[in-house]
């Protein structure tokens, strides 16, 4: 029962984290078909916009930091203007944190789209290899102001206690339940601004046939530059909310960016509900993996369910690394699954004219 | 871009004589001058006389995610050689160091590094390396050209070099006495070991397990091991909160270990009701952490605390702090990176010489082993092992970061006990290493 209770709980939790990170990807990749490979760099960029708004370190470090890099102390000097360190800022909670972040990675999203991708459209092996070069220097300019150290995100009192689940012994974090709670919110918010906005009656408009809709007199160039702030936007929330979760440091985008693509390409392009059911079946996937491959279960199920001479193939190391077997087994799962049915979970019927 | 035939560049025979004329006037100019221009740093080096420098390398990754823990070696190492040569230098002569970066690149990074050092730069003594992987990498380097390899990490031990000088701990220095006295002293029985996915762990669980099974006729109530970039631990404590051990014993390492504690406390197990004790956190890795991390009150085994009560550590961590800042924090591998510097410096003037067989002799003398008042207290190198004599120290996080030390391994007087290290622990191996007894390949094969 315990168990259980475990695997399908943290089978959720693991899905919204994954929902989460791959949400701003479905849009700028599935939607847009944006090759954005500076989407893990969108959610350390969130994370780090949530550090400097909940701590009252942050502010008066990035402040340093940049001035570091640029010199500016120098320059003072050089000039003769006193140099102030900038004082403690106020410390906003998390709450403040989450529609800063969307702002700020939306802004940095906005002027990528307008500096960069735009001019990269009918080249998408270009925009593969200018985004990841993007994410290099957005990575080492973190690095250069921030310095290498992890950054602890701390989630506020009322959120970090643990809950207890009646009538068994698994244990909830609250936390966790947030993540889920919010990233349900999250969808429903894109929900209605993909179906129920004229926003996103031109986003669909445009994807669907970009020129017919120019005639018409929608400006593709403002849609296209909004939809991609709008989804870069959502991986700054995500990062930092998972930021209050796992690590945040520079490189912390790399360990997002494989499962988000591995999400969107699942659920098939430019289709957000098949997203999201990509995220669950992946993110359940790799916990009941977990509790099954550990060594309290997998003996049972071997012995029970296949053949005697079976079992001796799998060495008790596999129980050992149960997270690693589940992630493989998960990720083999998937493969099979696109050799199947490239396209994804969910396929777009739509009439093709030429 | 095809501008090369665009403009084709006429050389006239004037220009020609020209060049060819200059050019020869600079290597006639070079070849003449080249006897002063040499001399200076190859000559002076073999004479063993007094001015020129000794060159030395520092193999520490600057870069990379190694970077975190590498850095603060580097900048110590960098702080004893200014030492040693505001006293006078080694032999008269002021050492120089020659930095190289491997961007913690197991693979690629350490090997050509290390052969650039030996071989391009002739470095007298290297100074280098954290993990296994990058000692691994480099080791055969060192053997074949007869290097000598400072490493100042502890590490799991199965290994005899007879070109490295480890100052770090062995595993019977750290790992067996934090079983003992976990055992002994908090009276814990049920252990639960966990690690990061790779050699040290896998070797210090292996120990572990024939420690308990020799020593205390007991197994370990489970053994598990997370992915060295792990970031979700739920259902490890999911594990945890099931197998309820009375210790987790942990060997994870590096950048997973904030997002394990945490989960730990979010899931409410707090150090009160299992602690866990570490072999791979101190302070360096706490620095920046401190406030409302859930670390506090957990345990970590090792040799040297930034808080030991000691004069000469004291003026260490001052001189740290004013040097590199005052967040910076000491802690035991950079005390270790500290004093293999002044290791190799008295082994250098015993021997009289920087050759690397006259050091290496140095060292290995049974009768007069190298020795230095340590920030933590005094060490020395075996000279049959080529390890280091260490304490055993037993810490508690504390709110700030910084550690209360619970205990101290003391001998019959009281004082504070030198470990002698032993690669190989009688517990899980049948050999050993000595380097006076087999001056060939170092390790014995013992009965058993």
């Amino acid at each position: 029962m315990t168990v259980l209770v475990e695997a399908i709980f943290n089978g959720l939790s693991n899905s919204s984290i994954l929902i989460l990170a791959a949400i701003g990807l479905a849009i700028t990749f599935g939607v847009m078909r944006v090759i954005n490979m500076a989407h893990g760099e969108m959610l350390m960029l969130g994370a780090y916009t949530g550090y400097v708004v909940t701590n009252p370190n942050g502010w008066p470090e990035l402040i340093n930091g940049v001035s570091r890099v640029l010199g500016v102390r120098e320059l003072c000097a050089a000039i003769g203007i006193p140099y102030h360190v900038p004082p403690e800022g106020v410390a906003l909670g998390i709450y403040a944190a989450i529609p800063i972040a969307f702002l700020v990675v939306g802004l940095v999203g906005f002027l990528l789209e307008t500096c960069l991708i735009r001019h990269l459209y009918d080249r998408p092996l270009d925009t593969l290899l200018a985004t990841w070069g993007v994410g290099l220097v957005l990575q080492q300019a973190t690095r250069l102001v921030f310095q290498a150290d992890l950054t602890p995100l701390h989630p506020p009192d009322e959120l970090s206690g643990t809950w207890i689940v009646p009538l068994t012994s698994a244990t909830i974090p609250v936390f966790r339940l947030f993540i889920i709670g919010f990233t349900i919110l999250c969808l429903y918010l894109v929900y209605l601004w993909y179906f129920h906005t004229s926003f996103g009656l031109k986003i669909r408009a445009v994807t669907q046939n970009r020129s017919m809709a120019a005639a018409l007199g929608i400006s593709t160039r403002w849609v296209d530059s909004l939809t991609f702030a709008f989804g870069t936007g959502l991986a700054g929330v995500a990062g930092c909310i998972v930021g209050h979760l796992y690590n945040v440091k520079p490189d912390m985008g790399a360990d997002y960016i494989v499962d988000a693509f591995m999400v969107v390409i699942l659920g098939g392009m430019g289709h957000l509900p098949g997203t999201v059911l990509a995220g669950l079946i992946i993110g359940t996937g790799i916990s009941i993996g977990e509790k099954l491959f550990n060594n309290a279960l997998w003996p049972n199920v071997l012995t029970q369910w296949f053949p005697s001479w079976f079992p001796q193939f799998f060495p008790v190391w596999i129980t050992e690394v149960n997270q690693t077997m589940a992630k493989v087994a998960m990720l083999l799962i998937v493969i099979g699954f696109i050799m199947i049915r490239p396209s994804g979970l969910i396929v777009t019927r739509e009439r093709v004219y030429d | 871009m095809s501008t090369q035939n665009s403009k084709p560049r006429k050389i006239t025979r004037r220009e020609m004589l020209k060049r060819a004329g200059g050019s020869s006037l600079v290597l006639a100019a070079a070849s003449s001058l080249s006897p002063f221009l040499f001399t200076g740093c190859s000559g002076g080096k073999k004479s063993g006389g007094s001015g020129g420098s000794i060159k030395v390398g520092i193999l520490h990754s600057l870069t990379g995610f190694m970077a975190i823990s590498e850095k603060s070696l580097h900048d110590v190492e960098l702080m004893a050689i200014e030492e040693i040569n505001e006293a006078g230098g080694v032999l008269g002569k002021k050492v120089e160091p020659i930095v190289e970066d491997p961007a913690s690149n197991f693979e690629t990074g350490f090997p050509e590094k290390a052969r650039k050092l030996l071989l391009d730069d002739r470095v007298d003594a290297v100074f280098g390396c954290w993990t296994s992987a990058s000692r691994k990498s480099v080791l055969e380097i060192f053997e074949e050209n007869n290097g000598l390899l400072f490493y100042p990490v502890q590490y799991e031990g199965n290994e005899c070099s007879r070109n490295v000088v480890y100052t770090g701990a062995a595993p019977n220095q750290q790992i067996l006495p934090a079983v003992d006295y976990l055992w002994n002293e908090m009276g814990k029985r049920k252990f639960y070991l966990l690690g990061s996915d790779y050699i040290f762990p896998r070797t210090a669980n292996q120990i572990i397990r024939a420690q308990l099974k020799n020593v205390y006729k007991a197994e370990p109530v489970q053994e598990r091991y997370a992915d060295l970039k792990q970031r979700d631990f739920k259902d490890i404590v999911d594990d945890i909160r099931k197998v309820e051990p009375d210790v987790i014993f942990s060997t994870i390492n590096g950048d997973s270990n904030i997002p394990f504690y945490n989960e730990l406390a979010n899931n409410g197990i707090t150090a009160d009701k299992i602690p866990v004790c570490a072999v791979s956190v101190a302070e360096d890795e706490l620095r920046g952490l401190i406030g409302k991390t859930a670390i506090k009150g957990h345990l970590a085994a090792w040799n040297y605390f930034q808080s030991v009560d000691l004069p000469s550590n004291k003026k260490f961590v001052e001189k740290f702090k004013s040097k590199y800042g005052k967040d910076r924090v000491t802690d035991d591998p950079i005390e270790a990176a500290y004093f293999q510097v002044y290791f190799w410096k008295n082994a250098v003037e015993k021997a009289q010489s920087t050759e690397v067989d006259k050091v290496i002799a140095a060292i290995q003398d049974p009768e007069k082993p190298i020795t230095f008042d340590a920030p933590g207290g005094m060490v020395k190198i075996d000279p049959e092992n080529m390890h280091t004599w260490k304490p055993f120290r037993m810490g508690r996080v504390r709110e700030d970061g910084q550690f209360d030390i619970i205990f101290e391994k003391k001998d019959k007087s009281g004082n504070v006990e030198l470990i002698r290290p032993d690669p190989y622990p009688r517990v899980a191996y049948n050999k050993t290493c000595n380097w006076i007894k087999a001056p060939k390949k170092g390790v014995i094969e013992l009965d058993s």
